[in-house]
């Protein structure tokens, strides 16, 4: 497998509460895999955490997913690198995914800035319990939070993280998608845990 | 040009707000004109003279009772049972009066893998808390497929005999193929079980592993509700329906999918939930409760989630779906075809909020129970046990507590019922919001005749049309104690264009709230109080439901301002108190004019 060069990133959406940093910041390197076994975040949440612990890979990667329509409809994994991979930390990145080969669908929209959810990304770690939106912005590759259904989130906002964050990359940006939340906080709209309703699903 | 004005019968006076309004609801203009629709709808032009386009679609609205009954039956029937054409030309006599029985077709017994309650224990509670029918909806699944349900129908059985005053319907909560969950239920006779079982053996999603999206599971699914449909026409059970449960909860509804079921034979899928149960999962935690989601609404799309649906869709908004809830919505453009698809709201009870028993061996299927149940084995808990203590970890009410479906019928019974749910006799309220509503819709010209929800009023082209809502606050308190106060009534009105070319579409540009009625007054006034919106110069199909609030939650709705000023706020994540945020919503009313000169075009 080799990686493919991503496009340059499209413009900032405008809008979007703190806006940090223009300058884009989708890595310069496209790993797609083909991961058809994946089917929930949890899933590619593990999956991901497997692949960022290969030895060997650089600094500063994203690991993220994108649906892919299938059939059959999964999750797709991709690796979004500064740096050019070399063929044996691909291979070893692949095997930790578990792919069965490349996934071209989800390489494609990653090279293109765009991916569905963001499972691994620089300063990450950081983001456990509360933290203010400014330092959600300054300290971590998130690059704007947006509130649903329109609703404005200001800098000095508290986020409760309930230790799960994981933004979209849009237009080669990290976007955290934000839901109001008690005391006047926000919390992440993807919850730690899926509500799982009986035996199907 | 569209006016209103309201007056409030008791009194019988009206107060003077008839203000000029220059909606874009006004019919000059007709987007279907000369479309399919339109001619299908034109029923100046005989079937004979139809394209077979239109003729389908003009067999598609009379299937549907849009057109109402007393035409040739020329054209393409839907499916196998053509929905009951209740609807008389013209409308129903005016003044007809219905029985309003309130319902819940979504509740969970001790056959449910993750509930606990009796039979006898929930049939119980929704006569305590004033239900005149229920459905017994346990989950599909391998075990209760293959005993429960069977075990659970003497259980039934004998619960109609110990409350001869609530109609207890024998359903299941299907894993739609490829899709949510639905409610599907049949009339009670002697196949009841054999009916049930063998569609959930052969059909039910998780039984069949069908239950991730595929264009393959999605055909099962209409398989199923075909194989009802032919048990329907076939005389082996009087009638069945289905609903979709919790539609927009997690993604997995699509456009396409909701519009396949309605389009079926047999019309046995009728509608969904405008309001899921678990309403009290957003109770805070520091108000003791379990300061989840409301409606456990708080999940994310996930690789079985139709790809456009917006992430506002996975929440509740004022405690209603975002299906129902957002106007324009998906709702309003299932509407907008001109076809039948109704809102219910329900508990889905499976543990109750404060209640105090527990299940003995914590909803461990494999756990020997006190009394030597084992689930998986013999397709049931053990009876619950108290609990040590009030339980305060749980999203959900007793049925009857909090939700209702109100459901209008000349006279009480099983086939009533299913019959007035078929022709969308509906209206949904949470918390006792107000006692009754009633909507009447009329030709100023011709009033004699009328329609109510569900129904469809045939008037000539050009007529004024009048919809009448009479409103009974709520005479008395709640079943949290305190009386709720109407604040806010608003009529939602949208034009009937037509099929989709887009199956999975789920907006429609032409509805919109076209009047908001303040009835903070009504209580002075005696309580009750009429309110008239006209239509004037009626030129195309239109529909015409209506909202009512507590008026404690709102924000502008999601197409903005101008479609809805004040909609039902999203519900904030383990802050959303359900008797601090109350609605109603009422099925709609289709107006269908006739007798377009064909050459006025």
């Amino acid at each position: 497998m080799t990686t493919t060069p991503a496009a340059p990133a499209a413009p900032a959406p405008a809008g979007a509460a703190g806006a940090g940093a223009s300058r884009p910041r989708v890595p310069d390197h496209v790993l797609g895999l083909a991961t058809p076994h994946l089917r929930r975040p949890a899933e590619v949440d593990a999956a991901a955490a497997r692949v960022a612990a290969v030895d060997g890979l650089p600094a500063g990667v994203l690991v993220a997913s994108s649906l892919v329509p299938g059939p059959p409809q999964h999750l797709g994994l991709v690796v979004l690198s500064p740096e050019l991979l070399t063929d044996d930390v691909a291979a070893a990145v692949a095997a930790a995914a578990g792919a069965a080969g490349p996934g071209r669908d989800v390489a494609r929209r990653a090279a293109a800035g765009t991916a569905d959810r963001v499972a691994v990304f620089p300063g990450r770690e950081g983001l456990v319990g509360v933290v203010r939106v400014g330092d959600v912005l300054a300290t971590s590759a998130v690059e704007a939070l947006v509130g649903l259904g329109g609703l404005a989130v200001p800098e000095d906002a508290e986020l409760e993280t309930r230790g799960h964050v994981r933004p979209r990359l849009e237009d080669g940006r990290l976007v955290l998608d934000v839901q109001p939340a008690r005391g006047g906080r926000w919390v992440p709209f993807e919850p730690p845990v899926q509500h799982v309703c009986c035996s199907a699903h | 040009m569209s006016g209103s004005h309201h007056h409030h019968d008791d009194h019988g006076h009206a107060h003077g707000h008839g203000h000029a309004h220059s909606h874009p609801h006004s019919h000059e203009a007709t987007p279907v004109e000369g479309g399919v629709l339109g001619e299908a709808v034109d029923l100046s032009v005989p079937d004979a003279a139809l394209s077979p386009a239109a003729l389908t679609r003009r067999g598609v609205l009379r299937g549907a009772g849009l057109l109402g009954a007393g035409l040739s039956a020329v054209g393409a029937a839907v499916g196998a049972t053509p929905a009951a054409a209740t609807t008389a030309p013209g409308g129903d006599r005016r003044g007809a009066q219905y029985r309003w029985l309130a319902g819940d077709h979504h509740i969970h017994t001790q056959y449910s893998p993750d509930a606990m309650y009796r039979v006898s224990d929930q049939v119980r509670a929704a006569g305590r808390y004033g239900l005149d029918w229920m459905v017994i909806t346990d989950h599909g699944g391998e075990t209760h497929a293959r005993i429960g349900v069977e075990k659970t129908n003497p259980d039934i059985r004998a619960a109609r005999e110990d409350n001869p005053d609530v109609l207890v319907f024998q359903g299941l909560e299907w894993n739609i193929p490829s899709a949510e969950h639905g409610t599907v239920f049949v009339a009670p006779g002697p196949n009841e079980v054999a009916v049930l079982q063998q569609f959930e053996q052969d059909y039910d999603g998780s039984v069949q592993g069908a239950s991730s999206s595929s264009p393959a599971n999605e055909a099962l699914a209409v398989a199923g509700l075909t194989f009802l449909a032919r048990q329907v026409s076939d005389g082996r059970t009087p009638d069945a329906l289905m609903l979709a449960n919790h539609p927009a909860r997690n993604g997995v509804d699509s456009p396409h999918e909701i519009r396949g079921w309605r389009d079926a034979p047999g019309r046995i899928a009728i509608g969904m939930e405008g309001a899921p149960g678990h309403q009290a999962a957003g109770i805070p935690t520091d108000a003791l409760g379990p300061g989840s989601a409301r409606g456990y609404y708080g999940n994310s799309p996930s690789a079985n989630s139709f790809a456009g649906y917006p992430l506002e869709s996975y929440r509740t908004w004022g405690g209603f779906d975002w299906m129902t809830s957002t106007v324009g919505g998906l709702w309003d453009s299932l509407l907008a075809e001109g076809l039948p698809w109704w809102v219910t709201a329900n508990s889905d009870s499976h543990s109750v909020y404060g209640d105090w028993s527990v299940n003995p061996t914590g909803n461990d299927r494999t756990a020997v129970g006190p009394d030597g149940r084992v689930f998986e084995v013999d397709g049931l808990y053990s009876d619950p046990v108290y609990g040590g203590g009030i339980q305060t970890g749980r999203g959900d009410f007793w049925p009857g507590f909090y939700s209702r479906t109100h459901v209008g019928v000349a006279r009480s019974g099983y086939g009533q019922v299913m019959a007035a749910m078929r022709d969308g006799r509906v209206w949904v309220d949470h918390g006792g919001l107000v006692d009754a509503v009633d909507v009447r819709v009329r030709a100023v010209t011709a009033s004699s005749r009328e329609s109510t929800l569900g129904g469809s009023l045939r008037i000539r082209q050009g007529d004024d049309v009048e919809v009448s809502i009479t409103v009974a606050l709520a005479s008395g308190p709640n079943h949290a104690t305190f009386r709720p106060e109407l604040a806010r009534m608003d009529v939602i009105l949208g034009q009937v264009t037509g099929a989709v070319t887009d199956r999975d579409v789920f907006t429609t540009p032409s509805t919109s709230v076209v009047e908001s009625f303040d009835t903070t007054g009504v209580r002075a006034q005696g309580g009750t109080a009429t309110f008239t919106y006209t239509v004037r110069d009626v030129g195309g199909p239109f529909y015409v439901r209506v909202r009512g609030t507590d008026g404690k939650r709102s924000q502008v709705g999601i197409y903005g301002a101008a479609v809805d000023p004040q909609g039902p706020a999203l519900d904030v994540e383990g802050d959303a108190d359900p008797w601090e945020d109350l609605w109603f919503y009422t099925n709609p009313v289709f107006v269908v004019p006739e007798g377009r000169s064909r050459g006025s075009r």
